[in-house]
């Protein structure tokens, strides 16, 4: 479904060497680790906090620091890629739980077309990033813990399997937690008139065709 | 809307279900928002990773520089284990496990790492910020700070209650020594600063890293490593207080048995084996900004910063805050260096009317002199800008937008914009220009005038006002 699973090092052994090598203290290592994940955890990391996050590059940071301090503790009993998607997702939900906490609102993004008044932006893309905004800010609404989940299915494709490796949870509560957290998100996507327009006329009578 | 049901809705629907939606207009809306939600989600799985900008290098770099790796036990033995172990070498195993993880601080041998074993060359640093008494000790004798001296390793600043001094050695990267306080510049080297804090506090800033650069705070207790931020530390013989405002440090303690790491906004504060921290709130972080500000130029080496900068002295009776380009520096008298070209300086000390006036910053060290007059407490012409100045704290989103449109196409925009303004019987601004600019964007000040044209205050005034508006990136 996505690209975003592919890695730049698909080679088990050559990972599993890096690791060694990064847990042998040489940092050299931990700048190749770096550089081989770096993309890959970004991508991930806006996803689970959205786009348009200023604090990103301190998420990505914190995710670093908490994967090279706890890199000796990897004993390789998970694939490395699980186990970096851990700690990622570990840094997110804490981000998340912060923010809940804190009542914060990500206005970073929604404010800037409006003041467009030339309303230069094709229109197509201006209703793409107003509605990948309107599902972001329902995201907010949902539990951290179920966002994740739905994130990491919904969004990355991923099975309930591999998110229970992910979360550290059992797979059945992955799924039922996957099931609220649906029926939430689409509950409360059908209610929100964000979600209006876009290809509006098209999918009134599209769908039947369907 | 229970009954809308996701996984039907985005799919084939069948001829009864369609039968529903033609006589549901409820049901029609909520799929079109489901079908639009999960469109959106699929361009989600689309976005792909943000760019990595340099800072964010630099500060992944200064986080592999500075990350303790923890001590050996989960490590492969060292071979001497394998050799048999005698008495020595075990006792040598036990102590390697039992020691604290090696500090980077002492383990001077950091540069190893993939370096090279050259001597780096000595980085200096320029003097930016002089106010009151600030003492330089170098090689044994002391002497009084200048803008023109040179700051290198070794070096030693130490400032009365009332002195504060600001140094850069490269570019965003300086520093800002608050009163009472003593600093020793322990090392200044292109890939390692060393700032020794006996006692005070410092604010320090740093700005994009080159590959392996790192710095240190060190307190007597303590010892603070930058992971790319902005940070100050006060000290004294007992404890160690760190604010952080932009980034992530970790603070250690010397003897190396302990670090925690602080992400901005935070404060803490270390003593012997305790700590205590919470988040700072942005009013305080707003406030500690503001007055730790270091007088950061842009930077191409010393010498090129020397050459395309002036100095300035501002004395003032009675003494009052100063601000140059909306930056406050402090108290008067104080001395700084700044770009060659004009700046715009503020007055303010309460109870006095503010003063302020643009001048020209040239080669040889200008002087001002500047006389406060007690502010008149009656209301008058003169006192528009108070009313401008509530006008702008409403309008400030907009006015940012002016600035934050054009900051997009340069990342590097910043300046000062004054707006002339006439304020007609009626309240409202009747002409508006601008007045004066140092902005190189003039759409900057376009738009600031489209902006303010269409302002009307409570009160008629029938007067000319000047407005200077400062933009600059954090």
């Amino acid at each position: 479904m996505n690209t975003g699973k592919q890695l730049a090092v698909s080679d088990p052994a050559t990972q599993l060497d890096l690791v060694a090598r990064c847990q042998k203290g040489d940092k050299d290592a931990l700048g190749e680790l770096y550089r081989l994940y770096r993309g890959e955890v970004a991508r991930n990391l806006h996803r689970m906090l959205g786009p348009g996050r200023a604090d990103l590059d301190d998420v990505l940071q914190e995710v670093f620091i908490e994967v090279f301090r706890s890199i000796a503790r990897f004993r390789g009993d998970a694939k490395v890629t699980t186990w970096l998607y851990r700690v990622c997702v570990n840094v997110a939900l804490q981000r998340l739980r912060k923010r809940k906490r804190r009542n914060e609102v990500s206005t970073d993004d929604v404010a800037e077309p409006a003041p467009n008044d030339g309303g230069e932006t094709p229109e197509r893309s201006l209703d793409n990033r107003r509605r990948l905004d309107a599902v972001y800010r329902i995201l907010d609404e949902l539990s951290p813990k179920k966002r994740v989940v739905f994130i990491l299915h919904e969004i990355e494709g991923r099975e309930p399997k591999e998110i229970a490796g992910i979360v550290g949870a059992p797979v059945l509560t992955v799924r039922t937690r996957l099931h609220y957290a649906r029926k939430e998100f689409y509950a409360l996507a059908a209610t929100d008139a964000r979600l209006d327009g876009g290809p509006k006329g098209p999918s009134a009578s599209d769908g039947g065709a369907t | 809307m229970s009954h809308v049901r996701p996984q039907r809705m985005a799919g084939t629907l069948s001829a009864r279900e369609l039968r529903h939606l033609d006589g549901c207009p409820s049901c029609t809306t909520a799929r079109a928002r489901i079908l639009n939600a999960r469109m959106a989600l699929g361009e989600a799985a689309r976005m792909g990773p943000p760019d990595s900008s340099p800072a964010a290098e630099a500060r992944a770099e200064a986080s592999i520089r500075w990350t303790r790796l923890p001590p050996a036990v989960t490590v492969r033995p060292p071979f001497f284990v394998g050799l048999g172990l005698s008495l020595a070498a075990a006792a040598g195993l036990f102590l390697s496990m039992r020691a604290p993880a090696p500090h980077p601080i002492s383990r001077p041998s950091l540069a190893r790492n993939g370096a090279p074993d050259v001597r780096p060359d000595r980085l200096e640093a320029l003097v930016t910020l002089i106010g009151g008494d600030v003492q330089l000790l170098r090689d044994g004798s002391s002497g009084r700070l200048s803008l023109d001296a040179r700051l290198g390793a070794g070096d030693r600043l130490v400032t009365a209650g009332s002195g504060r001094a600001a140094a850069q050695w490269s570019e965003g990267s300086g520093f800002l020594l608050f009163g009472d306080a003593a600093l020793t510049l322990a090392r200044l080297e292109p890939r390692t600063q060393r700032l020794e804090l006996s006692h005070g506090q410092i604010s320090v800033r740093v700005g994009p890293h080159e590959p392996g650069e790192s710095l240190h705070v060190i307190t007597p207790d303590h010892v603070v490593s930058v992971h790319g931020t902005w940070f100050t530390v006060a000290a004294d013989a007992h404890t160690t207080t760190v604010e952080v405002l932009e980034g992530t440090v970790e603070v250690s303690e010397r003897d190396g048995s302990s670090s925690t790491l602080l992400t901005a906004p935070a404060r803490a504060t270390f003593g012997r084996g305790r700590a205590a921290s919470s988040a700072l709130s942005g009013r305080e972080a707003a406030r500690l900004r503001a007055a730790s500000e270091m007088n950061l130029m842009p930077w191409q080496g010393v010498d090129a910063a020397r050459a395309a900068s002036g100095a300035l002295s501002i004395a003032s009776q009675p003494a009052a805050e100063l601000a140059v380009d909306g930056i406050v520096m402090g108290s008067t008298p104080l001395a700084v260096r700044r770009p060659l070209g004009r700046h715009y300086i503020e007055l303010t000390r309460a109870e006095f009317r503010p003063l302020h006036q643009w001048v020209t910053v040239a080669k040889e060290q200008g002087e001002l002199r500047l006389g406060l007059v007690q502010a008149p407490l009656k209301h008058d012409a003169e006192s528009a800008p108070v009313e401008i100045e509530s006008m702008v704290r409403r309008r400030a989103s907009q006015i940012r937008a002016c600035y934050e449109r054009r900051l997009k196409r340069d990342p590097s925009l910043a300046g000062t914009v004054s707006l002339r303004l006439r304020v007609g019987d009626a309240g409202q601004v009747s002409r508006v220009s601008v007045d004066e600019s140092t902005m190189p964007d003039p759409m900057v000040g376009e738009c600031l005038r489209r902006e303010a044209a269409g302002w009307s205050f409570s009160v008629g005034r029938n007067a000319t006002v000047v407005y200077p508006f400062v933009f600059r990136t954090q």
